[in-house]
């Protein structure tokens, strides 16, 4: 098939509303140079630079790797940005996976990064919509995710319920307190969340994750640097992504095809056939709360309609069988280009067995998925402690 | 590494297209690429294209385009950069063994707003916006570094603009298709100094695709195919200041990797056609001595030998090059395709023997601050 390639080191900056001291090539700067140092390496170790963030309206420079990568240290050197909306930080560790895989590159550093303190992110979301069709009643992330959660509710009621949504906020929020680059560590209830303010029907406030400047990096390489780097590298073993359309009759958001597409790929290249027991640890790309039990059916990792049966029965706890989102999720931080890889970093991280407080014990397979667009791109990694 | 060929392409006629959407030009040159090679969409395992979200005055552009690009249910990913950093993500995932075909698309249309207030949105919020710098004149910093460094004239660039435009004038897909005289091109309206009018590209919208495949695919196919032997990609630093302005070091960082994959030593010798993007006539002396054509400074002897003219020893442009069509963000998989109808014999209008071996070239960013190679041979 392909050759080995592995995670080697991972790098993140603490995630917060507003970072006033560092302009954008700094905190990505500052997430390199942690993931190199993570990793034993130098700049100049690295053979390529990938790097990805969401709309470029948000810190409204085109073509910011132009501005950006140089700050990296690898100038004049190979660097590519890829852009794929909310999957884009996964859509750029895969790419690092590919620029390794293919034998182009040894050992290449992905970078994803946004500072949404620097614009309005939800104008910045509203301009995916389509300037013919959408954009007359395009208001941002909350309004499309509302209609998802409310499509998903009215699907399963009552198994499912909106409380169901809050214990998901809840379980999320406190799994914060243990990762020390969440940006909300603050314990709440499920009475909080129901009380707390609507945004988008049935979202309320404590539904929805923060917005968040930060960056994230991870160094991936072959097999012989990996091993001579790394006690315990994490191995791509799986990599899938499906793109749909937006415009097509039977769009299902309440079950994603291009989500089940993806993880049916990635199981494949992975040998994993029954996901909910062969994986130890996922983390998903919950930017609300009800996702989180979107995601975990479309994912194989209950059955259809059992994502509030999941919930309830602790399973996807800390202490549970299969836990989710250990390091807090999307609902603790979402710097939007750089979530998605912060769900590969954390997955690499649990099998690496570096994930200090927030570690699984016998993390051995650790699932990373992502969302992006108008619910319509999907990507899922799979990373093992073994080849 | 596994053999990848392009086995299929299709360009726009570019031009001013007002009455094409974003998805109607990409509709357009994906139904092309496949037919030229026989392929249908089902038959593509990955789609990688490039966009820009600013030109097209969007978010996040793939969320309308992909299914205009057949990518409804595949694998897919956006580039964020010219279509020839596209194909060079398209090669690594055949060469990964994990995909046996690749879709590449490009696209942009420029005329929906004023490029050169475009351009200055890639400036930094700190130093350079505030200056109003924009990519015209950028590269006219970039020239006048160049001619003050080196001792060369003006009219050494407008004589470039003179060979492509009467090479565009061949090109059925090109937007001007007029030569001019030396005269002509100096004395156009001046633009910022030194450059002049017909030096620059014009404002253009077109797009274009490329099917890739591994070599049991490539050959199971009743066309031939355009072996892709080697590709290299490199960024400067991105400050014009903190730059060597007088040398193009991406082109040369991204040309040496490109050239140590296919094997080339001598690339006079060992190339048989140069596509490279030119925005601006001088650029594409400064390629020649990135590209080791000749030594630093010598870009116009070598013009001035005939040596990458139509017939010479390396031709550099038999399509016109960017000064004849622009389609930013494609105009580098644009030469990607030319390079490849040149080499496979593919391509429409007259044939030139002997072209085996061929490079295309890429450049984005503020005076050519990244660039992109690829080369395909017979």
């Amino acid at each position: 098939m392909t050759r080995p390639v592995a995670v080697i080191g991972t790098g993140q900056t603490e995630y917060v509303s507003r970072r006033d001291d560092k302009n954008v090539p700094e905190i990505v700067r500052e997430a390199g140079l942690r993931a190199l140092d993570d990793a034993g390496l130098k700049p100049g170790d690295v053979d390529a630079v990938v790097i990805g963030s969401a709309p470029e309206i948000f810190e409204g420079v085109n073509y910011p790797e132009d501005w950006i990568a140089p700050a990296l240290g690898l100038c004049p050197g190979p660097v590519m940005r890829v852009h794929t909306g909310g999957t884009v930080g996964a859509s750029t560790g895969i790419a690092g996976f590919y620029h390794v895989a293919s034998g182009m590159f040894d050992t290449v550093l992905a970078v994803a990064y946004q500072k949404l303190s620097d614009g309005v992110p939800q104008y910045g979301l509203s301009a995916c919509y389509d300037p013919l069709w959408d954009r007359d009643f395009a208001c941002g992330a909350p309004a499309l995710v509302g209609l998802q959660s409310r499509q998903y509710l009215n699907r399963h009621a009552p198994h499912v319920t909106e409380e169901h949504g809050a214990m998901v906020a809840v379980k999320n929020r406190r799994n914060a307190l243990a990762n020390p680059y969440a940006q909300l560590r603050r314990e709440i209830t499920v009475a909080d969340v129901m009380s707390s303010p609507p945004v988008a029907e049935p979202l309320k406030l404590l539904d929805c994750c923060p917005t968040s400047d930060g960056a994230a990096a991870m160094v991936i390489s072959e097999e012989r640097t990996a091993r001579k780097r790394c006690p315990r590298p994490a191995w791509f073993t799986g990599v899938g992504t499906c793109s749909e359309s937006p415009y097509v009759p039977h769009v299902d958001m309440a079950y994603p095809e291009s989500c089940v597409r993806a993880a049916q790929q990635a199981y494949q290249m992975a040998w994993i056939y029954e996901p909910a027991r062969e994986l130890d640890v996922a983390e998903v790309y919950e930017a609300f709360s009800f996702q989180e039990l979107i995601w975990c059916e479309a994912l194989g990792l209950c059955g259809p309609g059992q994502g509030g049966k999941l919930i309830e029965s602790g399973r996807s706890e800390m202490d549970g069988a299969l836990p989710v989102n250990a390091s807090g999720g999307v609902l603790s931080a979402n710097p939007i280009g750089a979530s998605a890889m912060i769900r590969q970093i954390e997955a690499a991280m649990q099998v690496m067995g570096k994930a200090g407080d927030h570690q699984v014990d016998g993390a051995h397979r650790a699932l990373a998925h992502s969302w992006g667009g108008a619910i319509q791109f999907s990507t899922v990694t799979i990373f093992s402690d073994e080849i | 590494m596994i053999d990848v060929g392009v086995v299929g392409w299709a360009q726009t006629q570019h031009g001013t297209l007002e009455r094409e959407t974003h998805q109607s030009l990409i509709y357009m040159v994906v139904n092309e690429a496949l037919a030229s090679c026989g392929m249908s969409i089902h038959d593509i395992d990955v789609v990688i294209d490039a966009g820009s979200d600013f030109l097209d005055g969007r978010g996040i552009s793939t969320c309308i385009t992909v299914d205009s690009m057949g990518a409804h249910f595949k694998e897919e990913s956006k580039i964020a950069g010219d279509g020839l950093l596209a194909a060079i993500y398209a090669y690594m995932r055949i060469a990964s063994g994990l995909f046996g075909t690749a879709l590449v698309v490009a696209y942009g249309k420029s005329s929906e707003s004023p490029p050169r207030a475009q351009s200055v949105s890639m400036t930094d919020p700190f130093y350079l916006r505030p200056l109003g710098l924009d990519a015209t004149a950028a590269a006219a910093l970039q020239a006048r570094a160049y001619g003050h460094h080196y001792g060369v004239g003006n009219e050494a660039a407008a004589r470039v603009a003179v060979k492509n435009r009467a090479a565009g004038a061949l090109n059925t897909n090109a937007q001007l298709r007029t030569r001019v005289t030396l005269e002509q091109v100096m004395e156009s309206p001046e633009l910022v100094s030194p450059l002049r009018e017909l030096e620059a590209a014009p404002v253009t919208d077109g797009a274009c695709a490329l099917v890739m495949a591994d070599a049991d695919v490539a050959r199971s196919l009743k066309v031939r195919p355009a072996w892709i032997t080697g590709s290299g990609h490199a960024m400067d630093p991105f400050s014009p200041g903190a730059r060597e302005i007088h040398k193009v070091h991406s082109a040369a960082l991204a040309a040496s990797d490109a050239y140590r994959h296919a094997g080339v030593t001598d690339p006079l010798a060992d190339l048989d056609l140069l596509e490279v993007t030119e925005a601006f006539a001088h650029q594409e002396l400064m390629l020649y001595e990135a590209f080791g054509l000749c030594e630093e400074g010598e870009g116009e002897g070598l013009l001035a030998s005939g040596a990458t003219s139509p017939g010479g020893r390396v031709p550099v442009n038999l399509s016109g090059g960017a000064l004849c069509a622009n389609p930013v963000v494609a105009t580098g998989l644009v030469r990607l395709a030319e390079a490849c109808a040149r080499v496979t014999d593919r391509g429409e209008g007259d044939r030139i023997d002997g072209i085996k071996r061929a490079m295309a070239h890429a450049a984005g960013g503020l005076a050519m601050q990244t660039a992109a190679c690829m080369i395909v041979e017979r």
